[in-house]
């Protein structure tokens, strides 16, 4: 089964990215963190948001039309709640730089000083231009503990008195004035303010303004509580939010739970019926309304961003009762089918099917609301539907921590409340209670008999059946009756004889059915059809196809044709068949009308079966056959996909694909075509000129789609790969916002199609990698390594990426492994980036400790850079002696590593090494390399080797010669990480000294040492590092080894030694561990030499 | 102890190929850019060759061998409304889920192709383990057998009827997808 879910949902989520159907609410804003509270500006070319991307929240302004997020003002503190003046030169928000409690703040747009109108003495919440355009008004509390007063602020400073009695969230005002509506908050308790303790009301408050009359409490014919309500520019109508259900499960329906998107016309203070906008599938939130558009926070995939939504929502409010009945038969998604429902008015068979999908979705509460509206006609199934949600209900509060108890004793008290009730639905509900009371038997027994006529009852009762008898022969047996007359329930039958076995049992079964079944029947139908699906081979493909295809022209019923559909191209998919699969796909797109509904979701089945057909053909590298098939997709369906990969084919095959366009230029696929050939000129144009040229005019064409088809992945996708591009070759730091933003939208928007993502992950990660945002980059990159790869090339390139990113993130273990695999490729295409792999992995396990490894990557990469003759071949062979030399230390090896020392020496006298920049330059150090730098490194790398080999004369020797040029380098470039640097060699050269027992000298340089140290430690504000507590240490062993007598030393030791061993007592750090036992053992010793 | 502060000292490793930790660039970076090799022409080609302006022209195949739905990320949210055992299959056959060697179902987030509602699969997770070992006590007290033994005999028949594609726990621990 899977696949079957799967599949129809890849289909449902395919088709809603198309026109046509049930609007889906349109994306606005992208990113890594939540956008939030999004507001458009009075022209509507601008969109205020939220974000909490950089860890506080700040408000941004994207342009609508290029999408490009902004930081609109840096405050220095969380802000939130923006909202522009009527007029749009002004915006007020919530700031808590002074009060941590909130003030309310304005500014002058685009980007004005900041002038705050409250003070600390109260807190502000919420705030809203009222529509004179002048005046705000304020959700405020005064003390901890105080109410939530709706107050205007005066002209003059300081707040009015309150605009409504009680406590007040979310106002909203309308347009002429008159009526204010809010969300009444109670207060949990007498003594414990509404901040800390509250519920809301549940339903809107509206009142009247002008004195003229009271206020009214609305309450919605709806389940769930009410929320966010705001009036429509031109005053006719009320929007809010409404929580139906329980959806987190924590017991209660609040603001935790997923939002609901409404309307209810308004006139004179009263509402009118509710009119459902958004599907439960997005939980959208703070819907405010525009003149054109409503702008949403929807949460999707576990972000919140900015949306929009049509004002009169996703069914138009022009569809006919027979084209919604057409789009419920079509539709996949149990949501989209409740809220096309919603528009269906209220029958029993209507509230019936509600109820249904809203207990298959486990939304328990509007099953209640729905099942009590019901009982109003049907007492007696109104009321057992009641029954069963609430055994669900109580069912699911067992996670919740309710009593088991508990549970079992009204469970039991349904169950004799429900042994009374003469009603087939009483049987099946009485089933469920005893199957989840663990009583098999009588769960079993309770469905012997049970009258299936009713739709509903045979649903509840099928989804028993397969609860109690799955994997058991007697399942088929009961299901048999209701799987010869229904479809859904023969499809059920069928995917469970054929459950988890090979396709020669599969065959056996339906044969063995088949002479037991109704020939007519629906179950017939489908097991014939199962039995000749269960003989597809690559051989057997056409004979296959033929005997589908006979059955397909017997069946003119289009349910059954839809079915067989459905199930062909499923086994097809799963075969990886896909001949049949663009067969059947090609029949069915043909066969339906273009006015269905049915016809959307059979494009997109024939656009992936001929999409696949095309990248199978290019992975075959039938270039012609590929390009054959994307065209193909171009003309019977609209899919930007296709027309990439048919551009692709072209460019291999050396045609210029842009006479293909040429016949209506101001198309989208013209402008998409354009674009992208603009787009993939730009790495080989060396112009800055024309190369910044053509990257505009690829983005012109990709803003004029973008303004008609916002959602289209393909589009965003090119526009940041365009921008991303121009960052790559030398642009500014905008360039890649730019194209940052554009992926991410590309991402939201692609998240269904593998294939999308897989690009995307990689350019995203690319992206954030060159500005050196490992952390992010290494999160799209092991989301990237799941996916597959087009080519070997693009695979050994990710991986490297992916080390990289794991190497600056403290996994160099990780990633040495992983460039080690790579190494491992035999493919011959891959042999020139050989050097490049050896290089990394060698440093990557260098750092891990692996010197060993290390030495042997050195050793293979060092015949290949010493016979290179490319432009960085004298750094390589540098840095890969070097490298050599380390690790040799790092093993021990001291004697290997002196002929490595001397073999850099030697080459850096040739001249200095050019920098390391990376691609394009992208992360070349500020300051280029220094030759000095080298200079240095080998003479410390070379003292280490003679202090290591005992050869100290040597070793003084380098160290002397690597300080002098380390306090060169200080006094001319004053860095601190040199006085550390500097610390450190003095330190070991008294360490030389101390071997070589000259201790007086050993003293002068750890004096010089302690010198250098104190003086970064004050510079840099760092009390305390291993180095200046081994200086120490070092003083203690001269003192107590050596007999160094404590005078000599010209400080307090003893003095510091305490305090220090103090310090590291108090806070401990693990790497001081040994360092902490240490010191003790010293203090002791002085302690007791004084006795 | 006279020789001992050696070992003190020798926490700082002068002058070897390692760059200090308190510096402006991070300790990494200036690693590798210092000791790092630079490859420019093949660095620029593989970046380029990474960096794409169009789908991953991949096959439905390669898809499916590495555990990842055509459908793409559709996953546990349309899994939404269907009975627990087809939700069940969903998550075996997407590799976010497995059949343990003990007869339970675990969830196996690390090797999930597509992302999961971790709280709201947990709680599905639970209900059906409950399930399981209601019917284990069932099956042990109507046949006169152990728990464990009716436990052992309901997986063997169990795993039989496992979705084609799901995830299957093998006796060493390793996990393993069904083909059928």
């Amino acid at each position: 089964m899977g696949g079957e879910a799967l599949l129809s949902a890849a289909l449902a989520l395919a088709v809603a990215a198309t026109a046509g159907g049930v609007r889906a609410p349109e994306r606005l804003t992208a990113g890594t963190g939540n956008q939030f509270l999004g507001t458009l500006s009075p022209d509507r070319a601008s969109l205020y948001f939220v974000s909490d991307e950089e860890s506080t929240t700040r408000i941004y302004v994207q342009d609508v039309a290029r999408g490009i997020p902004r930081l609109l003002f840096e405050e220095m503190a969380d802000v939130t709640w923006p909202r522009p003046s009527p007029d749009g030169k002004r915006l007020l928000y919530i700031s808590y730089r002074t009060d941590a409690a909130g003030d309310v703040c304005v500014r002058d747009l685009p980007g004005g000083e900041r002038r705050c109108l409250t003070d600390e003495k109260s807190a502000e919440l919420q705030a809203v231009w009222l529509p004179d355009g002048k005046t705000i008004a304020v959700v405020t509390r005064a003390g901890l503990h105080g109410d939530l007063e709706l107050r205007p602020v005066q002209p003059g400073g300081g707040l009015g008195a309150p605009l409504a009695s009680g406590n007040v969230s979310s106002p909203s005002f309308s347009p002429d004035g008159r009526w204010l509506a809010y969300i009444p908050v109670e207060r949990g308790s007498r003594d414990v303010g509404p901040s800390f303790l509250a519920r809301t009301g549940g339903a809107i408050e509206i009142v009247r303004l002008d004195g003229r009359g009271e206020g009214r409490r609305a309450t919605v014919d709806l389940p769930g509580t009410s929320a966010f309500p705001g009036f429509s520019v031109d005053g006719k109508w009320l929007y809010f939010t409404q929580f139906l259900n329980d959806t987190n499960l924590d017991g209660t329906i609040d603001g935790n739970d997923n939002g609901v998107l409404f309307r209810a016309a308004f006139a004179d203070g009263k509402l009118g019926p509710p009119d459902q906008l958004t599907s439960a599938r997005w939980n959208c939130q703070y819907p405010v309304p525009a003149a054109d558009r409503l702008i949403a926070t929807c949460l999707q995939h576990g972000s919140l961003d900015v949306f929009s939504v049509p004002l009169d929502g996703g069914v138009p409010p022009e569809w006919t009762p027979e084209r919604i009945d057409d789009e419920l038969s079509a539709s996949r998604d149990r949501w989209e089918r409740l809220l096309l429902l919603a528009h269906r008015g209220g029958s029993p068979a209507v509230l019936g099917e509600m109820i249904r999908l809203h207990l298959e979705l486990g939304e328990l509460e509007s099953a209640t609301f729905y099942a009590r509206r019901l009982e109003r006609t049907d007492p007696a199934a109104g009321g057992l539907l009641v029954e069963l949600a609430a055994h669900r209900k109580a069912d699911a509060a067992l996670s919740l921590g309710t009593l088991s108890s508990a549970f079992v004793r009204d469970a039991r008290a349904r169950l004799d409340r429900l042994a009374k009730v003469r009603h087939p639905l009483a049987a099946v509900v009485r089933s469920e209670i005893f199957d989840t009371l663990g009583d098999e038997s009588p769960a079993r027994a309770a469905l012997d008999g049970v009258d299936v006529t009713d739709p509903l009852v045979a649903s509840l009762y099928a989804e028993r059946l397969l609860a109690l008898y799955r994997g058991e022969p007697r399942y088929f047996e009961l299901l048999r009756p209701l799987a010869e007359r229904d479809l859904d329930h023969a499809e059920a039958f069928v995917r469970e004889l054929g459950r988890g076995v090979g396709a020669a049992e599969r065959a056996r079964r339906a044969d063995a059915w088949l002479k037991r079944v109704d020939p007519d029947g629906e179950l017939a139908f489908l097991l014939a059809l199962e039995r000749a699906l269960a003989d597809l081979t690559p051989e057997t493909q056409e004979p296959v196809r033929e005997r589908v295809f006979d059955i397909y022209r017997r069946n003119r019923d289009f349910a059954r044709r839809k079915a067989l559909v459905a199930a062909t191209v499923r086994r097809a998919v799963a075969a990886d068949n896909e001949y049949l699969q663009y067969q059947f796909a090609d029949t069915w797109v043909s066969f339906v009308p273009r006015e269905r509904a049915e016809r959307r979701y059979a494009e997109a089945l024939f656009r992936d079966a001929v999409l696949e057909r095309a990248y199978v053909e290019e992975a075959r590298k039938k270039i012609g056959d590929a390009r054959g098939r994307f065209y193909g997709v171009t003309l019977q369906a609209d899919s930007l996909e296709a027309h990439a990969g048919f551009i692709e084919m072209r460019l291999r095959e050396k045609i210029d694909p842009a006479k293909d366009y040429a016949k209506d230029p101001q198309s989208a696929p013209a402008r998409y075509a354009r674009a992208y050939l603009l787009a993939k000129g730009l790495p080989g144009e060396r112009d800055a000129e024309r190369r910044a040229r053509a990257a505009e005019a690829a983005i012109a064409e990709l803003e004029a789609i973008a303004a008609r088809a916002p959602q289209r992945a393909e589009v965003h996708l090119l526009w940041a790969y365009v921008a991303h591009q121009r960052w790559l070759l030398g642009g500014s730091r905008l360039d890649a916002v730019e194209a940052n933003a554009h992926y991410l939208m590309a991402l939201d928007l692609a998240r269904e199609s593998p294939r999308d993502r897989a690009t995307i992950l990689e350019n995203v990660a690319r992206l954030q990698s060159s500005v050196g945002n490992y952390a992010i980059a290494l999160g799209f990159l092991e989301e990237r390594h799941k996916l597959p790869f087009a080519g070997e090339v693009e695979r050994f390139a990710h991986g490297l990426a992916l080390a990289r990113a794991r190497y600056h993130l403290a996994d160099a273990a990780g990633a040495a492994a992983l460039v080690d695999e790579l190494l491992a490729a035999t493919d011959p295409a891959l042999a020139r980036f050989r050097p490049l792999a050896l290089d990394r992995s060698a440093l990557y396990h260098l750092e891990a400790g692996d010197a060993g490894a290390a030495i042997e990557r050195y050793a293979a990469l060092w015949p290949l850079v010493d016979t290179d003759a490319g432009p960085d071949a004298a750094r390589n062979r540098i840095t890969t002696q070097l490298g050599w030399a380390a690790a040799a230390l790092a093993a021990r090896r001291a004697d290997e590593a002196l002929p490595h020392i001397s073999a850099a020496e030697k080459l850096l006298g040739r001249g200095p090494p050019a920098p390391r920049d990376g691609p394009y330059g992208r992360e070349r150090p500020p300051g280029g390399a220094v030759p000095g730098d080298y200079v240095m490194l080998l003479e410390g790398l070379r003292a280490q080797a003679s202090l290591a080999l005992g050869k100290l004369p040597e070793a003084a020797a380098a160290l002397t010669r690597r300080r002098d040029a380390l306090a060169g380098r200080l006094a001319r470039d004053g860095v601190d990480e040199d006085r550390l640097e500097l610390a450190l060699v003095e330190a070991q050269l008294a360490l030389v000294a101390h071997r070589a027992r000259n201790d007086d000298e050993a003293l002068r340089r750890l004096d010089a040492a302690r010198r250098s140290w104190d003086e970064w430690s004050e510079r840099t504000g760092t009390p305390m590092d291993d180095l200046g507590l081994a200086i120490v240490a070092g003083y203690a062993d001269l003192h107590l080894g050596a007999g160094v007598p404590l005078a000599r030393l010209g400080f307090d030791l003893p003095g510091r030694l305490r305090a220090a061993y103090t310090r590291m007592s108090q806070v401990r750090n693990p790497t001081w561990e040994p360092l902490r036992s240490r010191y003790a053992l010293y203090l002791t010793l002085m302690s007791l030499r004084r006795e | 102890m006279t020789r001992t502060w050696l070992l003190a000292l020798g926490v700082g490793c002068v002058g070897c190929v390692r760059a200090p930790d308190v510096v402006i660039v991070d300790r990494r970076t200036a690693l590798e850019q210092q000791a790092s090799g630079s490859f420019r022409g093949v660095e620029e080609e593989l970046e380029q060759a990474a960096l794409s302006p169009r789908p991953e022209p991949v096959t439905g195949a390669q898809l499916e061998a590495a555990g990842v739905s055509r459908g793409g990320d559709a996953g546990d949210a349309d899994a939404a409304g269907l009975p627990d055992s087809l939700r069940v299959d969903t998550l075996l056959v997407r590799r976010c889920a497995g059949e343990a060697r003990d007869g339970t179902l675990v969830l196996t987030v690390d090797r999930c192709t597509g992302t999961i509602d971790v709280p709201r699969a947990n709680r599905l997770v639970e209900r059906v383990n409950r399930n399981r070992r209601q019917l284990w006590q069932w099956l042990a007290q109507r046949t006169g057998r152990t728990p464990a033994e009716a436990q052992a005999a309901w997986r063997e028949v169990h795993l039989t009827g496992v979705v084609c594609g799901g995830q299957v726990q093998k006796p060493d621990g390793a996990w393993e997808v069904k083909r059928c």
